[in-house]
């Protein structure tokens, strides 16, 4: 190893000034060591390659840039908007980064750095080529910034100069070869020109390589003056209102800001949580929302208090006013005809007094894009007709009914037509009245089962393509053929547990087995009662790429026919789960418990065990209440039985919360992937044993694991819900003549749910456990020290403090609570990353988001196979029903069958001449026969799928049956 | 090292004869000579270094930032080596420089204004690693020089930043825009106005009825009493006062015919050592 | 996330350099010789610390007062314009009462102290502006300053931090780094191969301290094969002035 001094001739400065957020400027001087060992990256250069430094492992940067005759060098505004295109296997094959545009793009979205920084780490024998030229650290390559020049105009400039090298440095009079800077900026492009650089737009280096479906792939952009000079006598979105203005009206607290959350009922609502305000901000109407998107970070100003209005009682469904779209041309206001009426209706039924604060949006701090499903909306384009090659602006309708419709540019709308399509938004001008997108790609046809699937994952951001190699390559060299190293119990950290008599319990089919127990009873008359868990983290290493693309996907998300698997199935399905008959290791919790259910003794270790067999829920039950079997497993299975039965019993009487949410199973018939039927779930007493063990595990280790660093803990908590969130149940209860449910405290909520009873409907209750789960807030992690401690308190498991332990496999929560639980006990040293509180922060959110995601996921994926099976009926069928939500336009639906939810349209059950009226204050909608639908009636419905027209999305439409 | 009152006596005696034979032989109103170097640390607004040849070191560093313009606009605090923070000399020295520094208009209703609401506060900390005679003179000229070659980031005008700003709408002083500024430190632009420069501070001595300007550590130790005067755009300005210069044993006051004297020494000297500080730049 | 790519996969830090390079090291002794009997400044990247020492001399308090030895007293004064939001640090700070302490005890191996007991030596470290830890600046300024002042020693005191990217070791990290990353200061006496200084700033894994400690030492080297050039320029010059 050599220390290397550097000379003063090797130092630039960097001075310039930054300004904070909270409106202060500070001079910021920095070094920069400016060197002449930066590797130009080609293959063709034997210059460089003798230059280069070794690192620190000792390795060489081997050059990435193949022998080719073109090189392109792209700028910041590319990489953020053009990423796809970047990754496609058709373009772009040797591309030059200028370090600058890395650090801008990281500045901007680190999404597409990570995307970046992927297509870089290649080598010259791929099909990508990208390197990373640290531009600004060579000698050849780096200017001082002049004076009066603009950040903007000296990266620019600095870039030039980047291709400038590449031309002069690997010219070579036998070859052609040549690097242009591909721009969009026409002041840039102009710059080039007159100092003879090499450049070209997106557009026309896309053009260049004749590929019409690359076209496609170009963001409008470069057309947006023109589009702009045509719309300009639309009327417009109010501008947002400058940064500065910004941050002094969130100062003098005029201005708040917050996430946008739009209505799933109503696109037209939306609200703002802001800090300080109970009650959150309406946001009514597309003019008011400003161009805002569900979940970006927004500046709202509140308005008057005469404009503060109700939360709408209406429906609107973004796909009701499919005729928008056509007049758009002669559109001269952002509000289609319908939505006005929409809106003046709302006005008109308006009642002083019961005004909610409502709010316009200002400005967009952060936006939430991502990329969004959809189709052509039908009116562009008809499937089957022959394109005629031109420029077409359409528009695209999302799957999500909150955003708006999107515009791109194609040349082949109709063979994109009926099709599910991927596109990505650039920009909402506000002389534009719908964000402007590209085409990203084409998932397949509209109800082919791969490609819906595909949306469901792409909707919800859930990473599905294949683990990258870097990951794979952490998994054991071994393969399948991994098995546990005997040596590892001499060191006396690893426990032999393989005597145990242990066995799993799962659902049937299931591959990865997190988790297995035992029980036996002890000399001494107590029992001994273990949970053994998957030993992730000894397979995955804290910060290596496994461990990072792990905690990127954060959880397993289950969809009816597919799993997407957090680890790769190596660890999954085989090294990690505890399979029956095979040594695996483990992470036990071990407790001494008397008979009556006291812990006299806890302890936790890793260790080696064997299960003794897998069973399925049903077959264990069946084990434990066959009395002629009276074997080691038959018997542990009993004390597990009934210490289970004792745990659930403490932990009702502290107040758990028996909460229901309808789950389905979805039985599927043969490779068709038709569904066949649909089941709620049944369970078993086993199911309830399991349950009650983890819980148990769960709480046991939360405890040691916050002694243990009462900082970064990594914990779960579950807040009350705030009494109010149960006032409209409660109303509508009262109305009903049934009692009220007490929200003191969980345990109050649990009694008074059990007396909520219709005698002559035994379902009736479940209903009310259903919506009143409804009222709750959600679970979420947390890092111990953000909290105080009687803030960890789980309120649906009355628990003071709960984590997630039991499974690793799918959850990465577990892992991490793992590796704290490993340096609790001292089996290792934590890992750094895991000291520090911001880090965990980031880990906590995404796991949070995450898990969200694979629900919402899980029901969309159970939603369209109910919509197929349906499909599959001749008949419509007629099931029962109960009104669960009554708009003045429609009624919200529940049925318990197949846990269907959806929505009976008042145009399908009145009309002109025969109006419906609604009764706001009772809950009800009263038909022109005289007939009241009011809340919880339990009524019949006609229940079919339908295919919609506009986004050829399956739903379930009902009717009265 | 101290001297012994056989020293002193001479040393008085030599003071008060005619004429004023000085240890240094200066005459009465020539000031020491001193080196100063400016913006030698690059991480602040503006900074300066000045030595004198008795050992004499200071070095001063200016710093910025937003504030509500009401609030103080400027600091200044002093640092001596060897001293405690708690100690009386760098708190009152600390105080003497912010209150000559506080009624200077031409910086403190100037570039340190940014709106109607917020304003620059200026830190001027200074670190004297040495000192032999009194030394609010080096450090005078230390701020001088620190304060010459002080600059502050530019504004941007609110307009250039956001062609859709509102502009129908009045804004309240409550209502004031958070600045924004350049990041381009080659725009910053300097603390004082062009052609005016920063106070600069003397001390005189007076030993019976003789004054000598910039007196060393030992002409102090005889002198019954000494002042302060601050030379502000070309004259004699506020604050004077009276400074206690360690010279208990000829405790006295300072006559009011040689306080004119005084005055013209500083008069007398007070350009050219202002050329010389604005020619080393 | 980061806001900067801390060590880039091509082997670059965020000032360009590579994992095992020192930032530009200037150091000059003497550079107050009016002002005490020794001094010296130390420049590493932007950091500058200036050193002035006092002594041997006879002690101000007499109860501070060894028979044996001579007693070594540091004081750090850390400038409110060192860092870049200006900080007004005192005197009685933990942090630099620590440091003050970490530095005395340091020295006392190397200074000898036996050799002028009943005196005291007083060092005034001024650090005039900071960009990472200003640990090893003080050391270096330090050692040059006792230098210049001639104050018997058996050996140099050189000093280096280095930073943890992960596994990485990054050689004389500047504020950025040390920011993000974990870091150590270490000191080597002479020419050893031995740390006789080592200082976590945060915890660090046993396992990924040794190939820390092998830089920071070769840094520490290279950093007092720089010092002992100035000490020889400085008395050449001195020399000169006497021949003179």
């Amino acid at each position: 190893m050599i220390a290397k001094r550097s000379s003063k001739q090797s130092v630039a400065h960097k001075v310039f000034v930054r300004s904070t957020k909270a409106g202060n400027a500070h001079k910021i001087f920095r070094e920069q060591y400016l060197r002449d060992d930066v590797s130009c990256g080609s293959v063709k250069c034997g210059e460089c390659s003798g230059k280069a430094q070794p690192d620190f492992k000792g390795d060489v940067v081997p050059p990435v840039l193949a022998n080719t005759d073109l090189y392109c060098v792209v700028d910041t505004n590319i990489c953020l908007k053009a990423i796809d295109l970047l990754e496609h296997p058709d373009c772009f094959t040797d591309v030059v980064i200028p370090h600058t545009v890395l650090e801008e793009v990281r500045n901007q979205s680190i999404s597409v750095y990570t995307r970046l920084r992927a297509l870089t780490s290649t080598s010259f024998q791929s099909k990508k080529r990208f390197y990373v030229y640290h531009n600004e650290f060579s000698e050849s390559t780096f200017s001082q910034r002049q004076r009066m020049e603009t950040v903007n105009d000296y990266n620019d400039r600095l870039i030039r100069l980047v291709t400038k090298y590449y031309n002069e440095h690997l010219s070579n009079p036998k070859s052609s070869f040549k690097a242009v800077l591909i721009t969009n900026d026409r002041l840039n492009l102009e710059k080039c020109r007159s100092e003879n650089i090499l450049a070209a737009s997106l557009h026309d280096y896309v053009t260049e390589l004749g590929n019409a479906k690359l076209l496609d792939l170009v963001a409008i952009q470069e057309d947006a003056a023109d589009l702009k000079s045509k719309q300009k006598n639309e009327t417009s979105y109010a501008p947002y209102i400058s940064t500065s203005a910004v941050l002094s009206g969130l100062n003098s607290q005029h201005l708040h800001q917050g996430k946008l959350s739009i209505s799933r009922y109503n696109y037209l609502e939306a609200s703002v949580s802001v800090q300080g305000s109970s009650k959150p901000f309406l946001v009514i109407g597309r003019d008011m929302m400003n161009r805002a998107f569900d979940g970006d970070k927004v500046v709202v100003e509140l308005l008057p208090k005469s404009q503060w209005r109700k939360p709408l009682q209406t429906l609107t469904e973004a796909d009701q006013d499919a005729g928008a779209a056509d007049d758009e041309e002669q559109e001269s206001s952002i509000l289609s005809e319908k939505e006005r009426l929409v809106m003046l209706e709302e006005a008109r039924n308006a009642k002083p007094g019961e005004a909610e604060p409502t709010c316009k949006v200002v400005a967009v701090l952060k936006r939430n894009w991502r990329f969004y499903v959809g189709n052509i909306s039908s009116e562009f384009a008809k499937h089957g007709e022959r394109d005629s090659g031109a420029l077409r602006s359409v528009l695209v309708r999302p799957m999500d009914k909150r955003i708006s419709q999107i515009r791109i540019q194609t040349r082949r709308p109709n063979e994109l037509a009926g099709k599910r399509i991927v596109v990505a938004v650039d920009d909402w001008p506000s002389w534009s009245r719908f964000p402007q997108g590209h085409f990203v790609k084409a998932l397949g046809d509209i109800e082919d089962h791969q490609a819906e699937t595909e949306a469901i994952l792409l909707e919800h951001d859930i990473e599905f393509r294949p683990f990258p190699q870097a990951a794979m390559d952490c998994l054991p060299a071994e393969g399948d053929n991994w098995k546990p190293d005997e040596l590892v119990l001499t060191s006396g950290k690893r426990r032999d547990l393989r005597d145990l008599n242990i066995c799993s319990i799962d659902p049937p089919g299931c591959q990865d087995i997190d988790d297995a127990l035992h029980a036996h009873v002890l000399p001494n008359g107590n029992y001994s009662l273990g949970v053994h868990i998957a030993d992730v983290s000894h397979f995955v290493e804290a910060d290596t790429p496994l461990d990072l693309e792990g905690a990127l996907r954060a959880t397993s998300t289950y969809l009816v026919d597919r799993r997407i698997d957090m680890l790769p199935s190596l660890l999954g399905t085989n090294l990690c789960s505890l399979k029956p008959y095979v040594e695996r290791y483990a992470f036990s919790v071990i407790w001494e418990m008397t008979p009556e259910g006291n812990i006299v003794n806890t302890d936790f270790t890793k260790s080696l065990i064997k299960s003794r067999e897998a069973f399925e829920y049903t077959e264990a039950q069946a084990k434990h209440d066959d009395k002629s079997q009276n074997d080691d497993l038959a018997q542990s299975l009993r004390i597990l039985m009934k210490v289970s039965k004792m745990l659930k019993q403490k932990r009702l009487d502290a107040g758990a919360l028996n909460l229901a949410s309808p789950e389905v199973k979805i039985i599927m018939g043969d490779e068709m992937n038709d569904p066949t039927e649909v089941k709620i779930k049944q369970a078993v007493d086993t199911n309830s044993l399991v349950e009650e063990f983890m819980l148990l595990a769960n709480i046991t280790v939360a405890h040691k694991i916050y002694e243990h660093s009462p900082q970064t803990a990594m914990l779960r908590r579950h807040p009350a819900p705030p009494a109010t969130n149960f006032d409209v149940i409660n109303d509508q209860l009262r109305l009903k003549g049934f009692p009220q449910i007490a929200t003191s405290s969980s345990k109050a909520v649990a009694d008074s749910l059990d007396t909520i009873v219709d005698p002559k409907d035994p379902f009736f209750n479940t209903l009310i456990r259903i919506l009143a789960t409804r009222c709750m807030t959600s679970a979420e992690y947390f890092a111990a020290g953000n909290f105080a401690y009687p803030e960890f308190r789980h309120y649906g498991l009355a628990t003071e403090i709960y984590t997630h332990f039991t499974s690793p496999i799918r959850r990465y929560a577990d892992v991490i609570v793992h590796r704290q639980l490993e340096a609790a006990i001292g089996y290792k040293h934590l890992p750094p990353s895991h000291f520090v509180k911001a880090n965990l922060e980031k880990i906590v959110d995404n796991n949070n988001n995450r898990h969200r995601n694979a629900q919402l996921a899980g029901r969309a994926s159970v939603e369209y196979f109910v919509g197929k099976m349906l499909k599959s009926q001749k008949e419509p069928m007629v099931l029962e029903g109960y009104i669960i939500k009554v708009f003045s336009n429609g009624l919200g639906i529940l049925v318990p069958k197949y846990g269907l939810e959806s929505i009976i349209h008042i145009e399908d059950i009145s009309s002109e001449e025969e109006p419906a009226s609604f009764d706001e204050s009772n809950y009800a909608l009263i038909l022109a026969n005289g007939r009241k639908l009011s809340i919880f009636d339990k009524i019949n419905v006609k229940v079919e799928s339908q295919l919609h027209e506009a986004t050829g999305k399956r739903s379930v439409k009902m009717t009265l049956g | 090292m101290k001297l012994s009152n056989t020293e002193l006596e001479f040393l008085r005696t030599s003071l008060t004869g005619t004429p004023v034979i000085r240890p240094d032989s200066r005459h009465a109103g020539q000031l020491r000579p001193i080196e100063s170097e400016i913006d030698i640390l690059p991480m602040t607004y503006g900074s300066a270094r000045v030595r004198a040849p008795d050992g004499s070191d200071c070095i001063v560093g200016v710093k910025a930032k937003v504030v509500n313009r009401h609030d103080d606009l400027i600091d200044v605090s002093v640092d001596i080596a060897g001293l405690k923070d708690n100690d009386a000399l760098p708190n009152s020295l600390a105080l003497v420089l912010k209150q000559v520094l506080d009624s200077c208009p031409e910086i403190t209703n100037n570039a340190l204004i940014i709106n109607d609401k917020y304003g620059f506060n200026l830190s001027v900390d200074c670190v004297v690693l040495s000192y032999s005679s009194h030394p609010l003179v080096i450090l005078s000229a230390a701020i001088f020089q620190a304060l010459k070659s002080t600059h502050l980031p530019k504004q941007l005008d609110s307009l250039e930043m956001d062609e859709n700003m509102d502009l129908t709408k009045t804004k309240t002083a409550d209502e004031a825009e958070i600045p924004q500024f350049d990041d381009d430190w080659s725009q910053s632009v300097p603390l004082c106005p062009e052609g005016w420069t920063p106070p600069l501070l003397f001390i005189v001595s007076a030993i019976n009825n003789t004054v000598v300007i910039d007196p060393t550590i030992n002409e102090q130790l005889v002198a019954e009493a000494s002042m302060f005067f601050t030379w502000k755009n070309s004259k004699v300005s506020a604050p004077i006062e009276t400074l206690n210069t360690g010279s208990t044993p000829y405790l006295g006051a300072f006559a009011p015919e040689l306080l004119l004297e005084a005055y013209s020494l500083v008069e007398n000297c007070a350009p050219a050592l202002e050329q010389s500080l604005l020619s080393s730049e | 996330m980061s806001r900067y790519e801390i060590y880039s996969p091509e082997g670059l830090r965020v000032d360009g350099r590579r994992y095992n390079e020192l930032r530009y090291f200037k150091c000059a002794l003497g550079t107050h010789a009016h002002a005490a009997d020794g001094s010296a400044m130390v420049e590493m990247g932007t950091s500058q610390v200036v050193c002035t020492v006092k002594g041997p001399q006879e002690p101000q308090q007499r109860s501070s007062m060894d028979t044996k030895k001579a007693v070594l007293r540091v004081n750090v004064h850390v400038a409110p314009f060192s860092s870049i939001t200006r900080t007004k640090h005192t005197s009685n700070e933990k942090q630099l009462q620590e440091l003050s302490m970490n530095l005395e005890e340091t020295f006392a191996d190397v200074v000898l102290a036996h050799l002028a007991p009943r005196t005291e030596i007083i060092v005034d470290l001024h650090v005039l502006a900071q960009d990472g830890n200003i640990m090893a600046g003080c050391v270096n300024a330090m050692c040059l300053g006792l230098i210049d002042a001639g104050v018997p020693m058996l050996d140099f005191i050189a000093s280096v931090g280095v930073a943890l990217a992960d596994s990485v070791p990054l050689l004389d990290p500047n504020h950025i780094e040390c920011s993000e990353l974990p870091n150590l200061t270490v000191g080597v006496t002479g020419k050893s191969n031995k740390a006789s200084l080592v200082i976590a700033e945060k915890r660090i894994l046993l396992d990924r301290i040794k190939p820390s400690l092998d830089l920071a030492i070769m840094g520490c080297k290279t950093v007092h094969d720089i010092m002992d050039e100035q000490v020889r320029i400085r008395l050449n010059s001195l020399e000169d002035r006497i021949k003179r």
